[in-house]
């Protein structure tokens, strides 16, 4: 039992090494050195060029961040208000443990994205709302809401239905138990369920592309260019932001879940 | 005597079984009254009726002389304690102890005053700020009670509020909520399928098997007169007595046809003597005799002073 515990962690760390730190790292190794090209075994050229020029000299970046920033929160929020709603009317009426209803609230992930893409694509040209921050939201929208509704899910089922059944007998109505006792218990999952869809949101380079005319700039779009023209020096750069903005909200967003985990340890 | 609460003719079905049928109790203001029956026979249905958290398919409710078979379960003032204590995770002792008289928009001062008030009669001063994860079992159902107690309720249900407690834990709380309902005058409907528990604390046992209403009374009637084989085997094993054993000790039985096994003493006898041993049985201190004779068997129970061996012919005596 011991032996095999060690061989699975020794292989889910060599996993995180060989996919996560050490691509990571090459990124980084990218963003300063002007080059490291086979058969040189480490980069040569040291230069902050790359970062000088897209801190200082590269107004898109700016506005892809805030883009990105903007787009993603607006998704991840509203993604989440809808599929928490669901996963309360699912949880509620029992329907999501019928095998059926999984099919029909995954369906948007089933589907191939860019297939999906053109037709929606299509419907936000006749609503006359392409090229808009609305159509990226909306698009965005229908890839996050069966992550956030499954999350709802999760966390809905987690409340025992007598919290709120003594809840309703010390005289609170809807709306006060709402308020009190399922939003302050539903938190930590609103919480990662934002952060997730955030996340997702923020990765799209083609439902964003398509959907923003390639008028609106968010730091995967603006990092596509480079790497179509194998500009891996500014890619990397803006790889490297990208990252530490992903990191930063999957830090802050871990760091609450345990805290909220480590005080309320379910007693349900 | 006042009734607080006046149940008639309620009836509920689920997936077109009955689960209660045509229930008639009243529950006198000021006691201690006990549904006892075993799992499934309806209990609980019958608590989230009266709290009105379950509709009933037929039938009235009144409480305090008021209909309230229609109000919703945030109107009725009835508190419901349950199994376990369900405490609500996010908020401290106080908090939850709070929260009913919060939503009754009780004044800050009184608020502050019941807390302490109920905090010292359960026991639990200096735990008002403290997270309700830190608490043990008994202190967790301890909080609920004063929760439920706290908005000053009409009525108060529970619902076999001790059995996830050991068993010393259990009568200690028994006890304890005995002493509550004496000193504040509570109305409390109190469900378990716990035979001990039920006559140690009831006022008045109601009596249910299959959602059906077997016997009403007071407490030692209901355990020692029960009104039929069933609800004799509900509280525990007894014996049924046949005509040849009435004929010879009926002028020393009030009540001639059922009698408990703590109820029949055992004497040493002769080889004459009409009753021998078939099987002893030890549970701990006490033992549990069958012995036969005059056509019947009879189960005995007895404190394990003097020895019995199967195969002994022995006397018996009904004691009053």
């Amino acid at each position: 039992m011991k032996k095999n515990s060690k061989f699975l962690l020794l292989l889910v760390t060599g996993i995180f090494v060989f996919f996560i730190i050490i691509p990571f790292f090459l990124i980084f190794l990218l963003s300063i050195f002007s080059s490291y090209r086979y058969p040189n075994l480490l980069p040569v050229g040291f230069t902050i060029e790359y970062w000088k020029n897209l801190l200082l000299h590269n107004s898109l970046l700016i506005k892809a961040f805030s883009n990105s920033v903007v787009i993603g929160l607006a998704a991840g929020i509203a993604s989440t208000i809808v599929g928490f709603m669901a996963a309360k009317s699912l949880v509620k009426s029992g329907w999501f443990q019928k095998k059926r209803s999984l099919l029909f609230y995954t369906i948007p992930l089933l589907i191939p994205s860019t297939s999906l893409f053109i037709g929606v694509h299509l419907m936000m040209i006749r609503l006359s709302i392409a090229n808009s921050y609305t159509a990226i939201i909306l698009t965005h929208m229908l890839i996050l809401v069966p992550y956030a509704t499954n999350i709802g899910i999760s966390y809905f089922k987690a409340i025992a239905p007598e919290i709120k059944e003594i809840g309703q007998t010390l005289g609170a109505n809807s709306w006060y138990l709402f308020r009190r006792l399922e939003l302050p218990l539903l938190l930590p999952g609103l919480v990662f369920s934002v952060a997730l869809c955030f996340l997702l949101s923020n990765s799209d380079f083609f439902g964003t592309f398509l959907m923003g005319g390639g008028s609106i700039v968010t730091l995967s779009t603006l990092l596509y260019p480079y790497l179509q023209n194998a500009d891996y020096g500014n890619g990397g750069t803006v790889a490297i932001i990208f990252l530490v903005l992903h990191s930063i909200v999957f830090y802050l967003t871990a760091s609450y879940s345990n805290q909220k985990t480590k005080q309320r340890k379910y007693l349900y | 005597m006042y009734m607080k609460l006046q149940l008639m003719d309620i009836q509920k079905k689920f997936d077109n079984q009955f689960i209660l049928k045509n229930i008639e109790l009243q529950v006198p203001e000021g006691a201690f009254t006990t549904i006892f029956g075993p799992s499934g026979s309806g209990k609980s249905t019958l608590l989230k009726i009266i709290s009105g958290l379950l509709e009933a398919e037929k039938g009235s409710i009144l409480l305090d002389g008021h209909d309230v078979t229609y109000v919703a379960a945030n109107k009725r003032k009835i508190s419901h304690v349950y199994q376990e204590p369900f405490l609500f995770p996010h908020l401290t002792v106080e908090d939850n102890i709070a929260f009913g008289m919060e939503v009754q928009k009780f004044p800050k001062e009184e608020i502050k005053k019941k807390i302490t008030f109920l905090l010292e009669l359960m026991q639990l001063e200096g735990f008002e700020k403290r997270r309700v994860q830190e608490l043990s079992g008994g202190q967790k159902q301890r909080v609920s009670i004063a929760r439920a107690l706290a908005p000053n309720p009409s009525l108060i249900l529970l619902d076999e509020p001790f059995s996830g407690l050991d068993y010393s834990l259990r009568e200690e709380m028994g006890m304890l909520l005995k002493d509550l309902q004496k000193k504040l005058n509570l109305t409390v409907l109190f469900v378990t399928h716990q035979v001990e528990e039920c006559l140690r604390l009831s006022d008045t046992v109601i009596l249910m098997d299959q959602g059906e209403i077997l016997q009403i009374g007071p407490a030692k009637e209901v355990y020692e007169c029960p009104n039929s084989i069933k609800s004799a085997k509900l509280m525990g094993k007894g014996n049924w007595l046949g005509e040849d054993f009435r004929s010879k000790f009926c002028e020393m039985l009030e009540r001639p046809l059922f009698i408990r096994p703590h109820k029949i003493k055992l004497d040493k006898g002769r080889v004459e003597s009409q009753f021998q041993i078939t099987n002893i049985i030890e549970k701990g201190k006490i033992l549990e005799i069958t012995a036969f004779g005059l056509g019947q068997e009879l189960i005995v129970e007895t404190f394990g002073q003097e020895s019995w061996s199967v195969g002994e012919f022995v006397h018996i005596e009904i004691m009053q």
